[in-house]
């Protein structure tokens, strides 16, 4: 096999050449016909040689002694061909062999600062194209199941105010809660902007379930799930007959769900929520989308190499609940660079769930609301969902698909069979990033609109 | 909520409409008293006349996880639910 090795070997006049080329030639090389031989080793004419300076004597190391005409050594690039790595020997003539190993760029993790921003993340969504078609989310109601929103510092970031319908939202009963888009700023406002990025046309409504406040229910900022089994009831009676019947469709939105099979009744008992297609939560959002409305759902931050603190260290089956429903589009994240971010939950799923999740992946860890403060970027797989709902909303926006015509499913298949897959991604379905990262361009030309 | 008891999550089946409160507690067997009326009667899935409602939890008939058995199942867990991402604190 080939195996990719650095020399570093004595000045000579090629490799000053080269050297000197490199500094003002970005497409510099070496010319391997007027450069030594080194025996079982084949140089590499597209890589320059690099000045090392007076390399055994560290007390002569000035930036002079590393000009390429004074550089007693050089670094040059080579392989050898060997059955093994241990056949490699240490030296080729009077040149000294290193490894060159494959090196790759840092994962992203939650300390990791922003990758890009949200322009970014409109460039690789292609949403001129989808503008351009009037693809914007006009006529969607598009639900943040979520913290709340604050529609104030929502327009001041967008710099215009957003659509939003109040009397859609649903309001958490018990103690009195702020009006609908009057919740401080939040992981829910995060949501909302992030919807914005594809769909900024389409009509927010407020589902406030993680500040809920039931009698017996969890602490601020951790509700519990009976908070969003009555907002999706909600949400089916309105869609049925009240305020959200309106729209043209309904996309809802959930950056939610619970970290640890701890959180649950014990394995094995029968009214399980995480392993459990049987409980009503679970039943709920299946009957949901069979309503037509498009649910998605993040995948979780339980991946390795950067699970959340919250995962207790637990990255397999960590896709769970509603975010491991068939009916559901579960989605994983990526920076915007098209690499998976290093805690997103990877698939399967928890046992006795359905199995492929995710089902494709989206961005997020992007400069985008600042909601948790100046350069903080929007993360989590609670960013990549937003994102991608925004999308599903833009198609949605589409007269030629309401969901009379095409339901949430073959929808949802659409987008997976036309997801993008990166470099070195096997074809069909990955634990990674399910079916590929979301591609609206490649639905729109598939669903021909 | 009397006496600052737990509420448990239940579900029934009412195949002709969605019920009152009312007509739930004589499904489980407990007085109006017992269910939460903060919570109501919530549909899961209407086409199968499927609602849940939430019971005290001293008062919940006895339980019933089974598919096909009886008019209501339950107690079903209610776990604590949280963001996959960052919060202000």
């Amino acid at each position: 096999m080939r195996i990719p090795v650095l020399l570093i070997v004595p000045q000579h006049k090629s490799l000053q050449m080269s050297a000197t080329t490199a500094a003002t030639k970005t497409a510099a090389g070496l010319d391997t016909t007027q450069t030594p031989s080194y025996p079982g080793v084949t140089l590499d004419a597209t890589f320059a040689a690099v000045p090392l300076g007076a390399r055994d004597d560290a007390s002569v190391l000035t930036m002079e002694s590393f000009q390429p005409e004074r550089s007693a050594y050089f670094a040059v690039r080579g392989h050898v061909e060997a059955n093994d790595v241990t056949e490699v020997s240490q030296r080729a003539g009077d040149a000294e062999i290193f490894a060159d190993p494959r090196i790759a760029s840092f994962i992203t993790c939650g300390g990791t600062p922003p990758l890009g921003n949200a322009a970014a993340v409109a460039a690789k969504l292609n949403v001129p194209m989808l503008q351009g078609k009037n693809l914007d989310g006009r006529k969607v109601a598009l639900a943040i199941v979520d913290t709340g929103i604050n529609l104030p510092y929502l327009t001041t970031k967008l710099g215009r105010q957003p659509n939003l319908d109040a009397r859609a939202s649903w309001s958490p009963p018990g103690t009195p809660p702020p009006p609908p888009g009057g919740w401080p700023v939040n992981h829910g406002t995060m949501c909302a902007f992030d919807t914005q990025i594809a769909a900024p046309q389409a009509a927010l409504v407020d589902f406030p379930v993680l500040n809920a406040h039931y009698p017996g229910s969890g602490s601020y900022m951790s509700g519990t799930l009976s908070a969003a089994l009555a907002a999706y009831g909600f949400m089916l009676s309105s869609r049925a007959s009240g305020p959200l019947s309106r729209y043209q469709a309904l996309v809802a939105s959930n950056s939610w769900g619970i970290f640890h099979p701890s959180w649950d009744f014990p394995a094995g008992h029968p009214g399980r929520y995480c392993d459990n297609p049987r409980h009503p939560f679970n039943l709920q959002i299946a009957a949901v989308t069979r309503a037509g409305i498009d649910v998605l759902f993040a995948a979780g931050n339980c991946g390795a190499p950067c699970a959340d603190t919250r995962c207790l260290g637990r990255t397999t089956g960590a896709i769970m609940g509603a975010s491991a429903v068939q009916e559901v589009l579960t989605l994983a994240g990526c920076d915007t660079q098209d690499v998976r971010v290093g805690y997103s939950s990877q698939g399967p799923s928890i046992p006795k769930m359905y199995q492929q999740k995710p089902d494709v992946t989206s961005y997020t860890h992007f400069l985008g609301s600042e909601a948790f403060g100046a350069g903080t970027p929007d993360s989590g797989t609670s960013a990549a969902c937003p994102v991608a709902a925004g999308c599903v909303a833009a198609l949605r926006s589409s007269p030629k698909i309401p969901p009379a015509t095409l339901t949430t499913a073959s929808l949802f298949n659409n987008i997976r069979n036309n997801a993008r897959k990166t470099a070195g991604l096997p074809t069909g379905w990955d634990r990674d990033y399910g079916f590929g990262i979301i591609d609206p361009p490649a639905i729109v030309a598939a669903l021909g609109l | 909520m009397k006496d600052g008891a737990p509420f448990v999550l239940m579900t029934l089946t009412a195949s002709e409409h969605q019920p009152s409160l009312g007509e739930a507690a004589d499904k489980l067997g407990v007085s109006l008293e017992d269910l939460d009326s903060q919570f109501g009667v919530v549909p899961i899935d209407p086409e199968k006349g499927t609602y849940a409602v939430q019971v005290r939890s001293d008062k919940a008939p006895a339980p019933s996880t089974e598919p096909e058995s009886g008019e209501y199942h339950g107690p079903w867990s209610n776990p604590k639910i949280a963001p996959f991402g960052p919060l202000k604190r």
